[in-house]
């Protein structure tokens, strides 16, 4: 993106550079003769920012990659992209969740060749479990089975960014906040994008009511499709509704700790901690066939009726693919 | 830098503190924008040989009092002092330099804010407030006066190895505070960047508002790293209670009201000073960062 003017931004990065490169020398041989120990720290200190310089040059690009190879790679692994993403977090948790995906809830995928291999899409799936394990699993199903590892971006309910360590821990492993704007920014950086239309009430459905869709939003992933043109991939996830099977929710008790909801499940809280170990179901995620939305435009977006009557259609698709797979099912372990 | 760019201009400074810049002493008035009469004092400043004189208002202070009620005080009056002498010397042009902070630091921003979010910042604080009223305040100005040409600038926070308000401060600590849990992404522009983008302003009538940013963003943390501080990650109730009592005893780590900015995200989207103003910043954020950094090498 800013590569734009390449020429004066070398040109004012060597100036730089060399300014620094003169003034650092200066101090710290100013420093050598009264503090050692601290000019070595200040020779360290001066490296470490000439290499950030020297990224810009040719040469300094070659010698940043030979460092990076002998040193380790900290700005890729510090740095964020565009939405907040790490890849130090999301590369930290992949063995924890691919631990899950394979042995614990030994996830079977169907209609792995419907997930887009490039450009952007939306991945509408069924939202469930407490807990929402469904989304980490469901990105892990799109990573394995696609042959360059695409990894989707998901969006999140506002109320994730109030909590400490959430809010970041989500953002950090490609978690970005629901909105319109933030989606369609998204899209145009051709991104693969998932999106849980139940939200919060699908969450925290209770278990009698499982496999049930709750009502999907107010259509705002149908308008988000119809302004960008994007194909939507109906996603149905089977056996994470079972994960923590819910008996009731307390929203006053939630309320008083800052979440949306407290939770007793089977297990929560009775055994304390342990009780948030999910149940080992055994899963399924199938992917249904794209549905195009390159005869919409944008005014499409404006008329509630065309975009109630495309909801219910990918909401009932969704249902549908839920129903057939729930009756090949014969067990929720195995 | 703006100096040596317009020859065939005279430029003249206007601060209430004594200058620190390398102008020429014959440039610069020290007039306390804030008092009564400021406006004329102004005015009679500016030699009527000009045919279009350009102001531009630099809103965000230096320091910021303790007492945030009176800073913001102060600023509306600065504010309105200039408005006034902008209307007794029929000005061509009246340049505002605000800050991407009006929108607020909330948990419900979207990933880059642009201009036509209404800024929601005036809630959170009584300096941000101060600034929503004076970008308000140019907004009437236009209004009333249909050829002037207002433009507001709204950079992130600005680094370099020249800048220094309480921003600036805040990164310079020894350790620097931050809220338990909470990371947000921060995004900077260079100084020279932002007088680049004053230039373009001042060359070209380009009316509207614009997010002056860096690309590229970092998050808190990855900034005081690369500034090689140390952070200190407080409980939220308790750090607004510690920038008070820090304030009392006359450390100046932060305006209070500030704390949200420590909490939730506030950057925003450099497109349209791309496409309308032609600015592109030549230093990303971390660029910025690490000029800033190693200000002190240079003597």
């Amino acid at each position: 993106m800013s590569n734009d003017i390449p020429f004066l931004r070398l040109l004012s990065a060597i100036g730089e550079l060399k300014e620094h490169a003169k003034g650092a020398k200066r101090e710290i041989l100013e420093f050598a003769d009264r503090d050692p120990a601290k000019a070595r720290v200040l020779f360290k200190v001066a490296d470490t920012l000439l290499k950030q310089f020297a990224k810009t040059s040719v040469y300094g690009k070659l010698k940043y990659a030979l460092d990076m190879w002998s040193y380790g790679d900290e700005e890729r692994y510090y740095d964020v992209d565009a939405f907040g993403m790490s890849n130090a977090t999301v590369e930290l948790m992949m063995p924890f969740f691919q631990f899950l995906y394979h042995h614990y809830f030994r996830v079977d995928v169907e209609g792995a060749k419907n997930i887009a291999r490039n450009g952007p899409a939306l991945v509408i799936a069924n939202h469930s479990g407490t807990l929402p394990y469904d989304g980490a699993i469901t990105n892990l199903a799109v990573y394995n089975n696609h042959p360059k590892h695409r990894y989707a971006r998901y969006l999140v309910d506002d109320f994730v960014y109030y909590v400490p360590f959430a809010g970041t821990f989500i953002q950090r492993t490609g978690g970005v906040r629901a909105c319109q704007e933030n989606a369609v920014r998204l899209l145009d950086h051709g991104h693969m994008v998932m999106v849980f239309p139940e939200g919060l009430k699908g969450v925290s459905k209770p278990f009698e009511e499982r496999y049930q869709l709750q009502r999907f939003g107010r259509g705002g992933y149908v308008k988000l499709a119809m302004r960008t043109g994007v194909p939507v991939i109906p996603t149905a996830i089977i056996g994470a509704e079972e994960i923590h099977p819910m008996l009731w929710k307390s929203e006053v008790l939630g309320k008083a700790m800052g979440m949306p909801y407290f939770p007793f499940t089977v297990t929560f809280p009775w055994l304390g901690p342990l009780g948030l170990i999910p149940l080992p179901t055994k899963w399924k995620i199938i992917f249904g066939k794209p549905i195009s939305f390159k005869k919409f435009t944008a005014r499409d977006a404006k008329s509630e009726r065309k975009v109630k009557e495309m909801s219910q259609k990918i909401q009932a698709k969704v249902q549908s693919m839920i129903d057939t797979e729930l009756e090949k099912r014969e067990s929720v372990w195995y | 830098m703006l100096a040596r760019h317009g020859e065939h201009r005279q430029l003249i400074a206007i601060d209430g503190e004594p200058l620190r810049s390398d102008l020429p002493q014959s440039a610069y008035h020290r007039i306390y924008l804030a008092k009564k009469g400021a406006s004329r004092k102004l005015a009679s400043r500016v030699p009527h040989t000009h045919a279009s004189v350009t102001i531009v208002h630099a809103a965000l202070p230096e320091v910021i009092d303790i007492d945030e009620e009176t800073a913001r005080d102060r600023l509306i009056a600065e504010a309105k002092n200039v408005l006034a002498a902008a209307k007794e010397l029929h000005v061509h042009k009246l340049v505002l330099v605000s800050s991407t902070d009006v929108y607020g630091a909330f948990a419900t921003n979207p990933a880059y804010l642009t201009e036509e979010m209404a800024p929601r910042g005036a809630d959170q604080s009584p300096i941000l407030d101060a600034l929503c009223t004076i970008e308000k305040l140019f907004e009437n100005y236009v209004e009333q006066h249909r050829r002037t040409v207002v433009t507001a600038l709204r950079p992130s926070t600005i680094l370099g190895s020249r800048v220094r308000d309480f921003k600036t401060t805040f990164f310079d600590q020894t350790v620097i505070p931050t809220a338990m849990g909470f990371d947000p992404l921060v995004q900077f522009i260079h100084e020279s960047d932002l007088l680049r983008a004053l230039l373009e302003v001042i060359e070209k009538d380009e009316r509207g508002t614009f997010n002056i940013v860096g690309d590229n963003i970092l998050p808190l943390s990855r900034a005081a790293r690369m500034l090689g501080r140390p952070t200190v990650p407080l409980p939220t109730p308790v750090l607004s209670t510690a920038a008070q009592v820090a304030s009392k005893v006359g450390l100046e780590i932060m305006p209070s009201s500030y704390i949200p900015f420590l909490m939730h995200t506030c950057t925003a989207d450099g497109s349209k000073a791309r496409h309308d103003l032609g600015f592109v910043p030549v230093y990303t954020s971390h660029e910025a960062l690490l000029s800033f950094a190693t200000k002190g090498w240079r003597r």
